[in-house]
C-alpha cells in the first residue's frame, strides 16, 4: 500500500494518503484527534479514481471487474491496476496531483487535479507518465516517489518493482528516472537502477530484498544523501535440520518479508547519482 | 503541502557495520542490512510490507511506520539515542482510538 505522510486538504495537518489493492487512492485525513477513517479519493464527478481492472465493492457480493472508462486518451495501455500513489504537484498550479502506480502492467499515471488548493477536482481519466521517451515500464510497479536524488533542484522520480513474487522468474528493484524537464513541466529520463533487479541467488541467510520492493528515501543519517528504507521478500536456502518430512535435512528455498535499511555513502546528493542518460 | 523528509542527524557506521549485509545495490549504497524493532525483524510476517519514514511521536528523529497488502500501518519509534535501532512494532492508531486500517478487497 506504500502509505504518504502529506497534507492533501490543505489545512497544515498531514494526512495518510495510499493506493490499495482494490484499485483506488485512499486518504485518511488528520483533525484535531487524529487521523479519521480512509475514504477514497474521488474525481470530479465523484468516481472512483481506478485503472483498468478493479475490485467493484457496489456489486453484491463484490467482484474484479474492469472498465475503460478511466483510460488515457492517447496511449491506452492494456492490464492497469492501480496499487500505489503519490500525491505530488505535478504542474506546479498549487494543488496535489496523484501519481497513480500499476502493479499488472508495469507503467505509471498520472491523474492530474483540474481544481486548486483545498478544492479538488481530478480529471476523469489518467494521463501515460514517459521515461526516455517511452511509456515508463518497470516489472511490476509497486510504489513511485518523488525525490531529489541527485540534488539538482528538481523532483526525480524513484519507482520500485515488484518483479516475480512467487517463482524462480527476476525478482524486484529500485529504479532512478531523473527529471530533465523544468518546474510545472517533468520529463524524466531512462531508469537507473539503484537497487538492481534480483535474481534470487540463494545463500544460508537473507542478503538483499529480492521481490516486492518498496521503498521509501531520506536523509537519514544528516549528512545530505538520500538513504533508503525497503520492505521486500528475501529468498534464501538455510541449512534444514532432519525431521520426519525432511530426514536428511536438506536445504530448501524460503522466503520472508523484511524491511532493509541501504545506507548512501556519497555524502553528497550530486554524488549519490549514478550515470543517467538524462545527464 | 510538505512532506516530512527532515533530515535528522544519526551515528549510524558502527551499527551498520556490526549488523553485516551483503549485496550492495548500486557503488553509492552500503550493502543492504535487516533492521530489527524490538526482538523482531521488521516487517516479519506481513504481507508486501511498505515501510515509509515519518517522524510520529515529534521527537526530531524519523520513525519508520510500515504498511502492507491487507491495509494495516505500524509504527517502529526510534530508540532514543540510538541510530537505526527500533522499538517494537505496534499499530498507528486512528482519532477513533482503533488501529489506522485502509480498505483492501
Amino acid at each position: 500500500m506504500s502509505p504518504q505522510f502529506v497534507d492533501h486538504d490543505g489545512d497544515k495537518k498531514l494526512d495518510v494518503l495510499a493506493g490499495t489493492f482494490d484499485g483506488s487512492p485512499h486518504v485518511a485525513l488528520a483533525g484535531e484527534g487524529g487521523w479519521g477513517e480512509p475514504a477514497w479519493i474521488l474525481d470530479k464527478e465523484g468516481q472512483r479514481i481506478v485503472m483498468n481492472q478493479f475490485w467493484n465493492t457496489e456489486s453484491k457480493p463484490g467482484k474484479w471487474d474492469e472498465t475503460k472508462r478511466c483510460d488515457p486518451k492517447d496511449h491506452a495501455l492494456p492490464k492497469g491496476h492501480l496499487t500505489s500513489a503519490w500525491a505530488w504537484d505535478w504542474d506546479a498550479d498549487g494543488d496535489l496531483d496523484l501519481l497513480l502506480g500499476d502493479y499488472d502492467g508495469g507503467h505509471l499515471y498520472l491523474r492530474r487535479n483540474e481544481g486548486k488548493a483545498g478544492a479538488d477536482a481530478y480529471a476523469t481519466t489518467n494521463e501515460v507518465v514517459f521515461a526516455g521517451g517511452k511509456p515508463l515500464h518497470v516489472n511490476k510497479t509497486s510504489t513511485p516517489r518523488m525525490v531529489d536524488f541527485d540534488g539538482d533542484g528538481m523532483l526525480d522520480l524513484v519507482v520500485g518493482s515488484m518483479g516475480d513474487s512467487y517463482g524462480t522468474a527476476a525478482g524486484g528493484g529500485v529504479h532512478w528516472f531523473r527529471n530533465t524537464g523544468k518546474q510545472g513541466a517533468p520529463e524524466f529520463a531512462a531508469g537507473v537502477d539503484l537497487v538492481p533487479p534480483s535474481t534470487k541467488e540463494l545463500a544460508d541467510e537473507p542478503t538483499r530484498p529480492d521481490a516486492g520492493l518498496y521503498m521509501d528515501l531520506a536523509d537519514v543519517d544528516g549528512d545530505g544523501d538520500l538513504d533508503m528504507v525497503v520492505g521486500a521478500y528475501s529468498w534464501s536456502k538455510p541449512s534444514g535440520e532432519p525431521k520426519a518430512s525432511n530426514p536428511k535435512g536438506e536445504p530448501k528455498p524460503v522466503k520472508a518479508p523484511f524491511v532493509w535499511f541501504h545506507e548512501n555513502r556519497t555524502k553528497s546528493r550530486a554524488a549519490s547519482a549514478p550515470a543517467s542518460p538524462g545527464k | 503541502m510538505a512532506r516530512s523528509t527532515a533530515s535528522r542527524a544519526l551515528a549510524c557506521a558502527a551499527l551498520f557495520s556490526a549488523l553485516g549485509a551483503a549485496q550492495a545495490p548500486s557503488e553509492g549504497f552500503a550493502p543492504p542490512v535487516r533492521l530489527k524493532a524490538g526482538d523482531k525483524w521488521l516487517g516479519e510476517k506481513r504481507l508486501y510490507p511498505s515501510p515509509v519514514f515519518h517522524d510520529v511521536n515529534g521527537d526530531g528523529h524519523l520513525d519508520i511506520v510500515v504498511g502492507d497488502l491487507p491495509g494495516k500501518l505500524t509504527v517502529a519509534l526510534r530508540k532514543p539515542g540510538t541510530a537505526m535501532a527500533f522499538e517494537a512494532e505496534k499499530d498507528l492508531l486512528a482519532a477513533s482510538g482503533k488501529a489506522l486500517k485502509f480498505n483492501n478487497w
